[in-house]
Formats: structure tokens, C-alpha cells, sequence
């Protein structure tokens, strides 16, 4: 059923009247070599069906064994969050019938996941923090994939056929679903997207997957409801899902808010039901109503035994995680001495990396900073670029910033040098020796320069004797001039003073 | 010889093979001879594979030519039911919605089978998906019991039971769920034991119960049971509920049972299985024959089960509720039948729908049915 | 104890993708008496207090390393399949449901 106008309410609006409540369900495809149930590998390549197992492939007779890797990935999610670890649980199965689970029931963990009562600190943009209440995280296998051909531009409905590969069916996934997260109110969408931002963090700094949601290895679904007020009951929600990437996250929220405003707004009820993002519009659509019809008869899984993870293993694990991104964020901005406000700029410009490979390298952080913000922001800005593929290294920056260091350049020249290296001109030692960028450091050359501009402005020695400061700088510039800007400007105040001085 | 070599118990072929009295591909001829005399009266065999069969033959005794030690059993052909996977052979579970479905790998014991060196003469009849009890909900047609041909052998596992009774194989392959294994070996006069859960793998066994299905021997003789359960039995890491521990010494175990000397054998005797119900006679045989394990030494115990009141109820739940989720595979879209509803847009969901009425006889459907409904909640 | 009906039925054989005649139907109302039957009888111990059991084993924790095994070779995956293009298993149209 398409919608062809749907009535909005402009989101201030809408957030002035009614308060949201959203709720986030996130899937990350574990990074093991074999799947969940079974051996089949994990990590396979473009022909379809060519990494299935009787298990995986749902055959008469095959049984499913779990992975220990993906047993021991999902813990150490689950510590990340904070949560309590099962000291046991079960597997469940969820039944339904759909092409693309081959034995039309999903194993999954349905009212004993392994872990569950957790928490996250999330960080807004501007500083803000905020805390997401995590429900549970279980373990589950992956779906294999439908191509629908023919019909209208492949969408399902008047599709002629349907084709499946099984590649993914089996694949290790973890599900972690927050608690309905109440008081974010008009930053709801901000913390939608901020939160599974630092999930996808957390699973790359944990190692548990590659986590790009462009590959579809982290997929998000946004529940979204509203009240009239922060103490009502919660309104009725609705399911977005699999928005593809952070930025669609914070639009479909904004939306589904100005949407359901709208229907409320005008006497109706929001109806609980599925809805799909468009990246084009950024709209939501109508999927399958959501009914409590969706029978899934869960029950334990006869073929698997409890997973008893013992504590001594909890432990082992929890001390073996690697030092979590806020956490390092926190350590980085002590160590470095930043502000708040300059840490996260950093991290905001995504140059948190970068900085600690310069400074690796041997720069002072605060010059690390103030290059890549500055200089090397703003170039790669106008080209268009990340700041991580524009052709300057961490180790020219340090280098470059040891030049400035030793005095054997300024910042002006510095600047220069560092154009030069963009250009492909070579390391920034290379680049100041080619164009002759050094600090004139030879106090003849710059006495003669400042005898110079002193004859050509005769009364300002004058000026200077009475104990008129100014025009010093006046001086100071002709020779800055004279020189290319490659004087050390402090000792030719010196100089000129000395000259001056000398009657 | 070869009629005389059908009637012997399975332990006994060993010995000839292992004294080179005969080969196995002997041994294998005579029995497809004695399956193509009798099985179009009996009925217990889906698929012979002759060819097979004797390929495996020839390589066991090529191998015990070579010197190269054997189990106990190599060379003696064996039936297997046909819930069982066999890699290249046709596995129908007697189902019409499996008909032509020839699997790509052999279920654990089967491949333990195969690398003993035991030909495996064919797949045997059963009640479709193993539900029944007299393998007349076969989708092949019922098998008759060799002592009376107007008689069931029964079920779910007849074909094995009578293929075993009439001397087609000294050995088969059964399985049970609630007493497929057992029954038929009660109504046949041969020996069907069910194991322990969990003692045989149940990887490539097709499922009807999983928390209840078990694979285990018919054979003619208990000795026999005995040797063929050891033989497959066992932990498998493919199979998350085997038991990790080998198994007893059953055939020792066995061997000794068969001197008559049962002294320090302690049998228990489960008191609420007495009472009412039963067949006029059973109860009479069955108090027979404790007094026999006495009288050859045994102790009698009694235990208590109170449970066992519950028992039926649990398993008309239990049972049909998990074949209902096993059977939810069988849908037309991977494997096996696919029927396309006859009128009406062909969606995805119709053919499934329209496959499992066409395909599934009316026991599966009135067992997978109940089993929907019992997992609903309330 | 009211029979169930035959839209209860139906609404069963729908959920397990069984076509049904109308007449199985209506015996199938009839049979699904027993499993009413069980779960009230099974409930007189089966109360709340009691820890459900979901396996007849004392197994725990039985997992297996995470090494890759070679995969079925693709003409095995589709050999059985009714039918198939380009590597895939080509099956009707899904309607009325959402990837």
C-alpha cells in the first residue's frame, strides 16, 4: 500500500508537543572463519551456494553444533556493554516459514539470552553524554539471501521469481536490543545514530566483526513512538528496518517523529506496524503490519545443550578485552592535555587516528592537532577527500613539525613546506632544501638586510632612539620581505635593536 | 550353503568370514538372492542396491586379503531404514515428499557402517516420517510381516523388523521415537533394542522427535544387537546431544548374559507398568519371564517411576510438537516434491502449502497439525 | 469441553503451510481434543515451580572449535533442487511478505 502525500509536522514542532521513545535493535555478523551451527566457512566469495553444509543448508538428517568462537565473541559484546553474563542459557527456535531459512525455523536464544542487563555511555556531538539501557544481547543465525527477478525494479511485490543463496544462511550473528530509551526527546535522533556509531566501534575494537554497515554486517532497526508527555504510557511504535547506514538512522527517526505527529495530530492512531527507510526521500513506507499474529511458537532447541559459560571463562575473556574507544578516547585526551572541546573536534573530524600515529612519530600532540585540524582539514575539505587519502603521512607531519622545532623554519614556512609535500614534492626536508624554504639563521646575511631597510628609512632610526617602538615592525617587515619570510622575525627585532642601539 | 548362510546370526557369519570359511561378496550374493526370491511378498525393502552392495563387498574382502585388521562384523550385510541418510542412495523416510531425493552425505552411523566394511544391501520400508506403528502409513505401500503375510510387521520400523525375520539381511538399522525399534521386534520374533539417548549419533537421521529419536540394532540374536550397537554407537562431535562417554561393553556384556549364569545381576521391574490394559497373555509371558532372569540367578527389583502416570500425556506433547518444527523443511522449494497449487497466483507461500497436502500422507499432517497447535501459547 | 472449530484449524494448517481439504478440517477439530487433553494432565505436575526440563541429558557447554571445513560442492547443493539458475535455487514470487 504506498502512501502517496504523507502528512508531516515540522519536527521542532512535533518534539515541542510530544516526547519520543525510541528503541534500537542492532545485528552485527560475527567475524569467526565458520558458521554459526556448522563448518561451512564463513568468509566466502561471489558464487552463490558455494559455501553451504548440510546444516547450513537446512538438509533431511544434518544437526548443528555451536561455534566457540562466536560463544566467546558474544561475551566479550556483551562485557563491552556492561551486561550480566548468563550463567546459563538455552537456544530457541523461531519457527516461520520464509525461502530464506532452509529449515524454516531460525535458531535463536528467545527468554535466555547470554547476556542481558547492560548499559552504554554514549557521546553526542557536542559533548553530551548519554545512557542507553541494553535489554539483552543473544546469539542467532543469519538468513541467506533472496533476489527477486522480475516484476518492477526488483522490489518484491509482482516479482515474477525468486532465486536464494545460502552463503550467509548460518552466519554468526549477535542481536543486542536496547530498552525503550526514554528522555532524549528533540536529540532522539542524534542518539539513535550515535549510539550504533559507537556500537560499531566497539565491534571493531573488540575484533568481533568487521562492522561496516555498508556491507551489511551491522544492520540497525529504529523503533519509534510518541506521548503527549514524559510520564504518559508509551505510545504505539513502529519498526524501521534495516536503515543502511548512521546517517539514516538520525533521518528515519526524525521522520518517523514528524509522521506520527501528523496522524496524531489529527485524531489517529499510529498503527504498529513495519515500515522501510528510503535513502532517496528519506521517507518511511508501509511494510507488513506488525501483529502479535506472527506466531513463532519459540521453543528450546532439542538438538543443542545449555551453554553454561563458566566464570573462570568470563573472567579470562574480560581481562583479555582490549582497551575499549571511550575509554582510549579518555586516556588520548589526558595524555595530550586537550580541552574537551578540541578532543571532540578531533574525534568528530575523525582525526583521532591520524593524531596518535603523528604522535608515534614524534610530534607534540598539540602541533599534531593544529596541523591536521587546520591546515590539512581545510585542504582536504576542498578536495573533497577523507584526511587519511591526501598524500601527506603522519611521519611528514611530525617531521615537519621537528623543522619548526630546531628553528630551521617558521610557520610560514612550515605552511609552505607542507604545500609542497601535497604537491608530491617529496618529504618536507626534501621539499624546504629543493625550494630553499630554510630560516635565514646567518646573522650577516640578516644584518645586511636590516642595514638595508634601516638606509631606506632613515628617520625611523630616529623614531626608534626616542623610544618609539613602532615603527620596529615596520623594519621587521622589510626584512621579513627582503628575506621571503625566511628570517627568524624574534632575532631580527634583535638585530635592528642592536643597530639601532648602536647609534 | 547359500541358503543355509541367510539362516545364520550375524555374529556366526563373522566367524566364517574371519576363518575364510566365506567372502563377503558370497555372503552378499546369497542374501540378494534370498531379497529377490521373497520381497515381493514381504515388501520390507524401498531400494536394493545390489551393485553397491557388492562393490563393498569385494573391497572388505580385498582388504582382509591384505592382511588388514577388521571389526568384528566386516562383511556382513546390513539393511537400513530409510529415515536413515545415505550418501548416493535414495532416502525417502517413506515419504512421497522425499520420493527421488538422493542425499549428498551419509548420516555418522552410516559412514561408521561403511568404514567397517559392512555391505549395505538396500533402504527399508517404514511408516512415513516414522510416524506409526505398523508401517501401513508408508507412502510405498505397507510391508507384511514374513510369519503371516496377512499380519503388519509393525511399525514404524517394519521393514527392517521383517527384513530381518524373513533372512533378507542378518542385520538392519532402526530407529525409534517411542517404540519403532521394539515393537516390531516383539511382533516379528526378532531382537530390536532401543539405546540410551544420546548413545547413538543422530547426525543423518531424519527427525521426527529430536529430544526423543534414537537410532539402534535389529538383529536376530541379542549377541548380535550387541556387536552392531558397539559398532555405531558412540560419541560424534557432530551430534551436540551424544553422550561423550564410550559405551559399556555390551557384547562382553552379552556374551556372558548368554551363559544363563545371571548371578549379581540386579534387573529392576518398573511397578506401574503392571496393571491394567494389556492383551490377554502379555502379562502371563511377562511374569514369565522374570522368572526366568531369577531362576538363571538375577536379582529382582522393584523400582518406582510415579511419573510414568504423565508419561503418554508428555509425549503426545513433546512429540508432535518438535516433528511439527523437523518437518517444517520439507516445503518443495530445496529438495524433494514441489506441487504448484492449481489455480491461483504461484507465490512462494501457496506451493508450500500445496507440496506438504500433496506430499505428506494424513498421519503427518494430523501429527505436524497438532503439533502447531500444542506450541501455541494457553 | 468445546470442540475446537474449524476456522481454529484452519488458522493451524495456515501456520504450518498445509493445505487442507474440508474435510480434514473437521476431523482434525476433533483430534486436536487430545492435545488439550495432555497439557491439562501434564499440568497437574507441570506447575510453575517446576524448572522446565528441555533435554533428557545432564550435557552442557558441548561446542566445536572454529575451523572451516570444505563446503558441499555446488552440483551436490543443487542436485536435488526442483529447480535452479545461475548457482541459485529459483523458487515462486513472495508475496505479501518483507525481506
Amino acid at each position: 500500500m504506498t502512501e502517496t502525500t504523507t502528512a508531516l509536522v515540522p519536527y521542532e514542532d512535533a518534539t515541542a508537543r510530544y516526547d519520543t521513545v525510541i528503541g534500537i535493535e542492532v545485528h552485527v555478523e560475527l567475524g569467526t572463519r565458520s558458521k554459526m551451527f556448522c563448518p561451512a566457512p564463513a568468509v566466502f566469495g561471489e558464487e552463490a551456494n558455494t559455501s553451504v553444509s548440510p546444516v547450513s543448508l537446512g538438509l533431511p538428517g544434518a544437526l548443528p553444533v555451536v561455534n566457540e568462537a562466536a560463544v566467546e565473541y558474544a561475551i566479550r559484546i556483551g562485557l563491552a556493554l556492561n551486561c550480566e553474563i548468563a550463567e546459563t542459557c538455552r537456544f530457541a527456535r523461531k519457527n516461520y516459514f520464509y525461502p530464506d531459512i532452509p529449515k524454516n525455523y531460525q535458531i535463536s536464544q528467545y527468554d535466555e539470552p547470554i547476556a542481558h542487563d547492560g548499559w552504554l555511555d554514549v557521546e553526542l556531538e557536542d559533548g553530551t553524554v548519554f545512557r542507553v539501557e541494553i535489554e539483552r544481547a543473544h546469539l542467532e543465525e543469519d538468513a541467506g539471501k533472496n533476489t527477486h527477478v522480475g516484476g518492477s525494479a526488483g522490489r518484491i511485490h509482482g516479482a515474477e521469481y525468486s532465486l536464494v543463496d545460502y552463503n550467509r544462511a548460518g552466519i554468526p550473528l549477535v542481536e543486542i536490543v536496547t530498552r525503550p530509551i526514554t528522555g532524549a526527546g528533540e536529540r532522539a535522533p542524534e542518539v539513535a545514530r550515535a549510539y550504533v556509531q559507537t556500537l560499531r566501534d566497539i565491534f571493531r575494537a573488540l575484533e568481533v566483526s568487521e562492522a561496516r554497515m555498508e556491507r551489511g554486517n551491522v544492520r540497525a532497526d529504529v523503533n519509534v513512538s510518541l506521548r503527549p508527555a514524559p510520564d504518559a504510557p508509551f505510545g504505539t511504535r513502529t519498526e524501521t528496518k534495516n536503515v543502511n547506514s548512521f546517517r539514516s538512522i538520525e533521518r528515519a527517526v526524525r521522520f518517523e517523529v514528524s509522521r506520527q505527529a501528523a496522524v496524531l495530530d489529527a485524531g489517529g492512531s499510529v498503527t504498529q506496524e513495519t515500515r522501510h527507510f528510503h535513502e532517496d526521500t528519506g521517507e518511511t513506507t508501509s511494510g507488513r503490519v506488525k501483529s502479535d499474529s506472527e506466531d513463532y511458537r519459540y521453543f528450546p532447541e532439542p538438538d543443542l545443550v545449555p551453554l553454561a559459560p563458566s566464570r573462570e571463562w568470563v573472567e579470562e575473556i574480560r581481562a583479555s578485552l582490549p582497551e575499549l574507544p571511550a575509554a582510549r578516547r579518555r586516556r588520548l585526551q589526558s595524555e595530550w592535555g586537550f580541552a574537551d572541546s578540541q578532543m571532540r573536534d578531533v574525534v568528530n573530524a575523525g582525526a583521532l587516528d591520524i593524531i596518535v600515529e603523528t604522535v608515534a612519530a614524534g610530534a607534540p600532540p598539540a602541533a599534531a592537532r593544529k596541523w591536521w585540524m587546520g591546515e590539512l582539514a581545510r585542504t582536504a575539505n576542498e578536495r573533497g577527500v577523507a584526511l587519511a587519502e591526501l598524500p601527506v603521512t603522519p611521519a611528514h607531519v611530525a617531521e615537519l613539525q621537528s623543522l619548526v622545532d630546531a628553528g630551521r623554519i617558521n610557520d610560514k614556512l612550515a605552511r609552505q613546506a607542507l604545500e609542497g609535500v601535497l604537491a608530491g614534492e617529496g618529504t618536507p626536508s626534501q621539499v624546504v632544501e629543493s625550494r630553499g624554504l630554510e630560516v635565514v639563521s646567518d646573522d650577516g646575511a640578516l644584518l645586511a638586510a636590516v642595514d638595508e631597510a634601516l638606509a631606506a628609512q632613515p628617520d625611523v632610526v630616529e623614531k626608534i632612539r626616542s623610544g618609539n617602538q613602532g615603527p620596529v615592525g615596520a623594519i621587521i617587515g622589510a626584512v621579513m620581505k627582503a628575506t621571503r619570510g625566511q628570517a627568524d622575525a624574534a632575532r631580527v627585532r634583535e638585530l635592528v635593536l642592536q643597530r639601532v642601539g648602536e647609534g | 550353503m547359500s541358503a543355509e548362510l541367510t539362516r545364520r546370526s550375524a555374529a556366526e557369519l563373522a566367524a566364517l568370514l574371519a576363518s575364510g570359511e566365506t567372502s563377503s561378496v558370497e555372503l552378499t550374493r546369497a542374501h540378494l538372492d534370498r531379497i529377490a526370491a521373497v520381497d515381493d511378498a514381504v515388501a520390507a525393502f524401498l531400494h536394493v542396491d545390489a551393485e553397491g552392495a557388492l562393490a563393498a563387498a569385494a573391497e572388505t574382502d580385498r582388504r582382509r586379503a591384505a592382511g588388514e585388521e577388521l571389526p568384528e562384523l566386516a562383511g556382513v550385510p546390513i539393511a537400513v531404514k530409510d529415515v536413515v541418510v545415505t550418501k548416493g542412495l535414495p532416502t525417502t523416510a517413506g515419504s512421497k515428499i522425499l520420493e527421488g531425493w538422493v542425499p549428498p552425505y551419509d548420516a555418522t552411523l552410516v559412514e561408521r557402517l561403511r568404514a567397517a566394511g559392512l555391505p549395505i544391501l538396500g533402504k527399508t520400508n517404514m511408516d512415513e516420517f516414522a510416524m506409526g506403528s505398523s508401517t501401513e502409513f508408508s507412502a510405498y505401500g505397507p510391508t507384511r510381516n514374513p510369519w503371516d503375510l496377512e499380519r503388519i510387521p509393525g511399525g514404524s520400523g517394519g521393514g527392517s523388523a521383517a527384513a530381518v525375520a524373513a533372512f533378507e539381511a542378518p542385520l538392519a538399522i532402526g530407529t525409534a521415537t517411542g517404540g519403532s525399534i521394539r515393537q516390531p521386534g516383539a511382533v516379528t520374533g526378532t531382537v530390536g533394542a532401543k539405546p540410551t539417548y544420546g548413545g547413538i549419533s543422530r547426525y543423518g537421521l531424519i527427525a521426527m522427535a529430536s529430544s526423543l529419536d534414537q537410532a539402534g540394532p535389529v538383529t536376530r540374536t541379542v549377541l548380535d544387537a550387541a556387536l552392531l550397537h558397539e559398532l555405531i554407537g558412540g560419541h560424534d562431535p557432530r551430534d551436540a546431544t551424544s553422550l561423550p562417554d564410550p559405551l559399556g561393553p555390551l557384547a562382553a556384556a552379552a556374551r556372558e548374559g548368554a551363559t544363563g549364569e545371571l548371578k549379581g545381576v540386579r534387573v529392576g521391574v518398573v511397578a506401574e507398568l503392571g496393571g491394567e490394559g494389556y492383551q490377554s497373555g502379555v502379562r502371563d509371558r511377562f511374569a514369565e519371564s522374570i522368572e526366568l532372569l531369577r531362576g538363571a540367578g538375577a536379582e529382582i527389583v522393584e523400582v518406582h517411576c510415579p511419573s510414568f502416570e504423565y508419561a503418554l500425556a508428555a509425549y503426545y506433547l513433546i512429540m508432535p510438537a518438535e516433528a511439527s518444527s523437523n518437518l517444517a523443511k520439507f516445503d518443495g522449494m530445496r529438495f524433494g516434491l514441489r506441487v504448484e497449487p492449481s489455480d491461483g497466483p504461484v507465490t512462494a507461500e501457496r506451493v508450500m502449502a500445496a507440496t506438504r497436502g500433496a506430499g505428506f500422507g494424513d498421519e503427518v499432517k494430523r501429527r505436524v497439525i497438532l503439533g502447531t497447535y500444542a506450541h501455541k501459547p494457553g | 469441553m468445546p470442540t475446537l472449530d474449524r476456522n481454529e484449524v484452519a488458522r493451524v494448517a495456515a501456520l504450518a503451510r498445509i493445505d487442507l481439504t474440508d474435510a480434514e478440517l473437521d476431523r482434525l477439530a476433533d483430534e486436536l481434543q487430545v492435545i488439550v487433553a495432555s497439557v491439562e494432565k501434564v499440568s497437574e505436575v507441570a506447575t510453575p515451580d517446576v524448572p522446565a526440563t528441555s533435554h533428557p541429558l545432564p550435557l552442557v557447554n558441548t561446542m566445536r572449535a572454529d575451523v572451516p571445513e570444505a563446503p558441499l560442492a555446488i552440483a551436490d547443493v543443487l542436485a536435488g533442487a526442483p529447480e535452479s539458475e545461475d548457482g541459485k535455487f529459483l523458487g515462486p514470487q513472495i508475496l505479501g511478505e518483507d525481506a
